[in-house]
């Protein structure tokens, strides 16, 4: 009777049910996903270092718009994928040095999935379930295809994610104990970060709007402050500190760097039946520029831009000598701003693609590289440097390198409507359109305070306290 | 404001709107301020994170639910909005996988279907719609939307995935492993590395598919648990096939922690408990899932568990369930029913007419091996014995699918029925 009852209740409930026959075997809802965070690059960063002048350091940010609160699976480094930063000392647009990181996660107690089952106190916690290490080696590429790989460190602690007070209590001291020292003077850090970049995504991807400038939009709006959309996100910084003579070639001054992200190519037929998977690594992230991506590489070919090294970037110049963001700064405030030119940007071509003569050139290869000269020094300690960089003169801000603090959406927005403001008027002879030159998002600044010192970017917002 | 003043900026807006909205799009990136741009061949929309991205719900129950609801409400407020639809149906394709129900990929192909007439030959909706159709076994029109959005898009590496999908299912074997090969070449990612997995697994290389399925489990966004419980899943499927019951089990659990009730995680913790003797356990998980998910498959192996414990009538009530759930009248894309009647000696002409109807359409090796079983049940071995040795072809390891052949070639050599 029982089973009667309840076989007429399972039939009860298959009304209105669509079978899909097979499905509970089926192998072919494999997910389709393009997107792959982990091997997404977000941004780059290269200044040199306040309290260690002698030294370089370059912060290469991985995965977008961490939620604090994102368990119980936490965002961690993807074991199989090759993150590396690379670095083009001679100007030919080609990395001379590469540092590789590879990480590997280890799972204390497969029979939990859990990430922790108690406070983690330390690096070596047993109550930290899921502990990542890594691996930095340092590549110098050689004539032709040479190279010669040294493992700067290995088996290298990173902290957990900032879960809450009772997993996670004292986490600037379980950050501070994975930041790491290496032979020759280097400094690494690897781990969940708060995210530096700040912008008003809310009201850019409302039609481009920027708040403060509201009521001079094509569809206008009261004037409003910006609103930080990246605030209380984290994301996953790889930080390494190098000094200068290792990495420049004397005497320039000058080098060009990008941070990658690869993974590898994986064959359906192995050759030998066991160990046929170390097919080659295929770039699918890259980044120099901030927001190259975002705003000069249309979609179509985005996917394309990744694949390719920056020496290769002559094919896409065109994209930043007509660059779309200036026609629709005509467009959408042209009630307000000067007329931008929307054609033939050499000085966007110098800026983006080969650096500014004088400051940070590398050579006429075109190229998106971040590029540093070392030759200048640091003005402010970190947190403390003009947020429009060399636009207000601060020569060792943006675009010569970037540090954490160069507010780049108000830069960007300046220098692709020519407002490059007074001081690159007088030394380069670049345009200073007004309003033009007072663009901007709103957001001047991080939502947390940076560090003072290595890895200077500020502590991940915790998860407790960030639901 | 005058007409024309006014129409200008319209105009003016509109073009804003086609290209700057859509700058939301592949946001894949935290700030992005730009622009898609349209490229010559394909209208460009870009639309914005998917569902279980960076910026975007996660594929958690309630995460789906809530993209669902959000997508809705776009739609209702601005019916033309594509970009919502096709947002929409990616998570509805998401749900009909985490809820083993067909209604939502049907209300996403109509969707799409819908967005199309307006815009015909848009890149973004034609590209999903491929895999709607997928998830419709609509394997021939899958394959001919992806090759369209492939010629739009010869970088995009999704449209090889499902061109090979489509030609799996069809039994192309080859071309649907060049399709993979290309997908990878193009993009390594964990959907790539989970065709590769089955691309060996077919192959008869199931340690290499442990390994390539192993790595997409790896390369899943941490906010994706419905894609991390499915490649959990098929790991724990692949361990099975190895004999390593604990991994197995481990694989299932670790599917259910991450997305609960994930019907394939549950189904293959009752396939753990069988492969162990423990029966029972298996029948309370089954007939559990059976309220969540009812499938022909699962009515079957309640059917088979009950009959192995002596329950003749409880046997007959699953079985004639499983029978209802396949039909009457619902077209059969694939020929599991065929395979489970001609297993159980049901009517077993029916069982022939059933596969011989679905391999015209397609000729993967499952649907060869239940036609072969469905002519050797009804007595017909020398045409058991050809469509067994289609069904042998790529060199599958499929144990019950070698059995079967075994028990074929016996026949055949026994009767030499057939011309040698």
């Amino acid at each position: 009777m029982k089973k009667a009852l309840l076989f007429a209740s399972v039939i009860t409930l298959l009304v209105g049910f669509q079978m899909l026959t097979g499905r509970a075997s089926s192998h072919r809802e494999a997910p389709l996903i393009s997107q792959d965070p982990m091997a997404d690059n977000t941004d780059l960063y290269a200044f040199r270092s306040p309290d260690r002048p002698d030294t370089v350091t370059i912060v290469a940010n991985y995965i977008p718009l961490e939620s604090p609160a994102g368990g119980p699976n936490f965002p961690a480094f993807d074991d199989t994928v090759l993150y590396e930063i690379n670095v083009d000392n001679d100007g030919d647009a080609r990395e001379d040095l590469t540092y590789q990181f590879r990480f590997h996660t280890e799972t204390r107690n497969p029979e939990t999935f859990l990430y922790n089952t108690g406070p983690i106190s330390s690096l070596d916690d047993p109550n930290w379930n899921r502990p990542q290490t890594y691996t930095v080696t340092r590549v110098e590429h050689g004539p032709g295809k040479s190279e010669r790989s040294t493992v700067l460190g290995a088996d290298l602690p990173t902290p957990p994610d900032n879960i809450g007070p009772r997993s996670t209590p004292n986490y600037n001291a379980l950050a501070a104990a994975a930041v790491r020292n290496l032979p020759g003077g280097l400094r690494v850090f690897a781990g969940q970060r708060d995210d530096p970049f700040f912008v008003d995504l809310g009201s850019i991807f409302d039609l481009a709007g920027l708040r403060p400038f509201n009521p001079f939009h094509l569809i206008p709006l009261p004037a409003e402050a910006g609103r930080d959309a990246v605030a209380k996100y984290n994301t996953h910084s790889i930080a390494i500190q190098v000094p200068i003579a290792q990495l420049v070639q004397a005497p320039r001054t000058n080098i060009g760097i990008y941070a990658s992200a690869s993974r590898q190519q994986v064959r359906i037929l192995r050759k030998d039946g066991a160990s046929d998977d170390g097919g080659p690594f295929l770039q699918v992230s890259r980044l120099g520029e901030p927001l190259i991506n975002e705003v000069v590489i249309p979609l179509g070919l985005k996917d394309r831009w990744n694949r390719t090294d920056p020496e290769d970037d002559g094919q896409f110049e065109r994209l930043y000598s007509a660059p779309e963001v200036s026609r629709l700064e005509n467009l959408l405030y042209g009630s307000v701003l000067q007329p931008v030119t929307v054609t033939g940007r050499t000085d966007l071509v110098a800026i983006l693609l080969t650096g500014v003569q004088g400051l940070n050139f590398t050579g006429p290869e075109k190229a998106d590289l971040l590029r540093l000269n070392t030759a200048v020094a640091p003005t402010a300690p970190v947190g403390g440097g003009d947020r429009l960089g060399v636009l207000a003169g601060d020569l060792a801000g943006f675009p010569n390198g970037r540090r954490l603090e160069d507010d780049i959406v108000d830069i960007d927005l300046r220098a692709f409507a020519e407002g490059y403001g007074p001081f690159l008027n007088g030394l380069l002879g670049l345009p200073n359109k007004a309003p033009n030159n007072q663009l901007g998002d709103g957001v001047d600044a991080n939502d947390k305070p940076f560090l003072v010192q290595f890895p200077y970017v500020a502590a991940p917002h915790q998860g407790y306290e960030v639901p | 404001m005058t007409t024309s003043s006014r129409t200008s900026r319209l105009a003016a807006l509109r073009w804003v709107a086609v290209t700057i909205v859509a700058a939301t799009a592949a946001a894949v990136a935290p700030h992005v301020i730009s622009r898609a741009k349209p490229s010559p061949n394909a209208e460009a929309l870009s639309i914005g994170p998917a569902v279980g991205m960076p910026g975007a719900p996660g594929t958690s129950t309630s995460g789906l639910l809530q993209r669902i609801d959000e997508m809705e409400a776009r739609l209702r407020a601005q019916p033309d909005d594509t970009g919502a639809a096709v947002l929409l149906a990616d998570a509805l394709l998401r749900q009909a996988r985490a809820t083993n129900d067909g209604r939502p990929a049907g209300r996403a192909s109509e969707l799409l279907n819908a967005a199309l007439k307006e815009h015909p030959g848009q890149y973004d909706v034609l590209r999903m719609l491929g895999a709607i159709y997928l998830s419709q076994h609509r394997f021939r029109e899958a394959l001919e939307i992806a090759r369209r959005s492939r010629d739009l898009r010869p970088d995009d590496a999704w449209n090889y995935g499902v061109m090979g999908d489509a030609q799996v299912e069809l039994g192309e074997y080859s071309d649907a492993f060049d399709a993979f090969d290309k997908m990878m070449a193009l993009r390594p990612n964990a959907a790539a590395y989970a065709r590769v997995a089955y691309a060996r697994e077919l192959q008869g290389d199931v340690d290499g598919a442990l390994a390539a399925m192993q790595r997409a489990a790896k390369a899943t966004a941490p906010n994706d648990p419905e894609a991390q419980a499915w490649y959990a899943a098929q790991t724990g499927e692949l361990y099975l096939k190895l004999h390593r019951l604990d991994d197995a089990d481990r694989e299932f659990r670790r599917a259910v922690f991450l997305f609960p009730n994930y019907p394939l995680a549950v189904i293959g913790q009752g396939k753990v408990r069988v492969a162990r003797d423990d029966r029972e356990g298996a029948l309370a998980i089954y007939l559990d899932q059976l309220k969540r998910t009812p499938t022909l498959d699962l009515a079957a192996r309640i059917g088979d568990l009950y009959a192995m414990r002596g329950d003749a009538a409880a046997s007959e009530r699953y079985f004639q369930l499983a029978e209802d759930l396949a039909g009457p009248g619902a077209v059969q894309t694939e020929a599991n029913l065929a395979l489970y009647l001609a297993d159980h000696d049901r009517k077993l002409s029916d069982a022939v007419a059933i596969a011989e109807t679905v391999v015209a359409t397609r000729h993967d090796i499952f649907t060869e091996d239940a036609l072969a079983w469905a002519y050797y049940k009804a007595g017909r071995l020398t045409d058991a014995y050809e469509a067994s040795q289609r069904a042998l072809r790529t060199g599958t390891r499929d144990e019950a699918l070698l059995a079967r052949a075994a028990r074929i070639r016996a026949a055949d050599a026994r009767g030499s029925s057939r011309n040698r």
